[in-house]
């Protein structure tokens, strides 16, 4: 008869993590990739890219768990150490659009990000086409601000500890970019209505 | 309270997240305010919608790729021995810097007279024979003393 193992806490997989068994890291993959993978490729659209710097952020996590302290959250721990890769990588992309277009490349870069846009997705939704654009083009602090809310389902106050933010540039935050997104939609279905 | 002001708390409100006091103060202003709740309502629709958009899969096997990427880090050393290298370390730099005394004729050269110290004391440590690095680290200070 199969015994039902207990699910070991977060903390207890790290401190097993650090006593030697890395193999132990695994379910900690598993149980937080699938949300990882998701902030991600919320942040940055790219499927297979959010796949890679959710590979790397893992791979960052095991290398600095020394430095985790158990009275912390991990999720806080995975998802500030996201942030950061997620935000680099978005800062080096607008760079390289940037010196493309100095230099004269800036369409072949632009046909170069196109190639690079994942799929559309399944649902043929136009709406929520509409959505995916839209929070697209909100500012990076506000788009993660509400990622972190929405989809990751963070209070404020763990926004707070993952971004180092205040509570009240978080609450401005999302409220910005609440009224950022309706304001895109309107105005796609403004430009849709015109043609 | 004005509707500008309640309108940037609309948001927190829908979250939750709003104090006690705030809370209350928005309450009331959208009993009162037609306006303020068609505000709050195109808040909870657009909160909705994107609660709808799907998460994307995540592909298989992706564990695994991590863990291949995975560079096993070396145990985290904890018990006496190594706590008592870091000691012998830490007497032989201070010891060192107790018993030589200035000479005129040879110049002082602290680092190889460390360096050829350290890696005798770590190298004894390392083959974990307690009595030949006490002996080792006692001798060291022997030579030394005039």
């Amino acid at each position: 008869m199969n015994e039902i193992q207990p699910r070991r806490s977060d903390d207890d997989l790290i401190r097993s993590v650090l006593a030697g068994e890395t193999s132990d890291f695994e379910p900690l993959i598993e149980r937080y990739g699938a949300k990882l993978v998701h902030f991600v490729q919320r942040m940055i659209q790219d499927r297979d890219e959010a796949e890679n710097l959710s590979q790397e952020t893992f791979v960052k996590v095991y290398e600095h768990l020394p430095y985790y302290r158990a009275e912390n959250n991990f999720s806080a721990f995975l998802f500030r150490i996201a942030k950061n890769l997620t935000l680099n990588h978005i800062k080096r992309q607008k760079r390289l659009t940037f010196f493309s277009s100095l230099t004269g490349h800036e369409l072949e870069q632009r046909e170069f990000l196109q190639h690079r846009e994942p799929a559309e997705p399944l649902e043929e939704d136009r709406r929520q086409s509409s959505l995916e654009t839209a929070l697209r083009s909100i500012p990076e602090e506000q788009r993660l601000a509400l990622i972190l809310k929405v989809y990751m389902e963070m209070s404020y106050k763990e926004i707070a500890t993952v971004t180092g933010w205040s509570i009240p540039k978080i609450e401005t935050l999302i409220s910005r970019a609440k009224s950022g997104i309706r304001k895109k939609i309107s105005l796609q279905e403004k430009e849709k209505t015109d043609v | 309270m004005k509707c500008d002001t309640i309108r940037k708390h609309l948001s927190a409100w829908q979250d939750g997240e709003l104090t006690p006091g705030m809370r209350r103060n928005v309450s009331t202003h959208l009993d009162q305010c037609s306006d303020c709740r068609l505000e709050l309502t195109a808040i909870e629709q657009l909160t909705a919608n994107l609660h709808k958009i799907p998460p994307p899969p995540i592909s298989p096997g992706f564990p695994a790729r991590v863990m291949a990427r995975i560079v096993p880090q070396p145990q985290r050393r904890t018990g006496w021995l190594p706590a008592f290298a870091y000691a012998a370390l830490f007497l032989l730099i201070f010891g060192l810097g107790l018993v030589i005394t200035p000479r005129k004729a040879a110049p002082f050269q602290p680092e190889s007279i460390i360096k050829i110290s350290l890696t005798e004391a770590l190298l004894d440590a390392q083959n974990a024979q307690l009595a030949s690095v006490q002996d080792g680290i006692i001798d060291l200070f022997k030579e030394d003393v005039p």
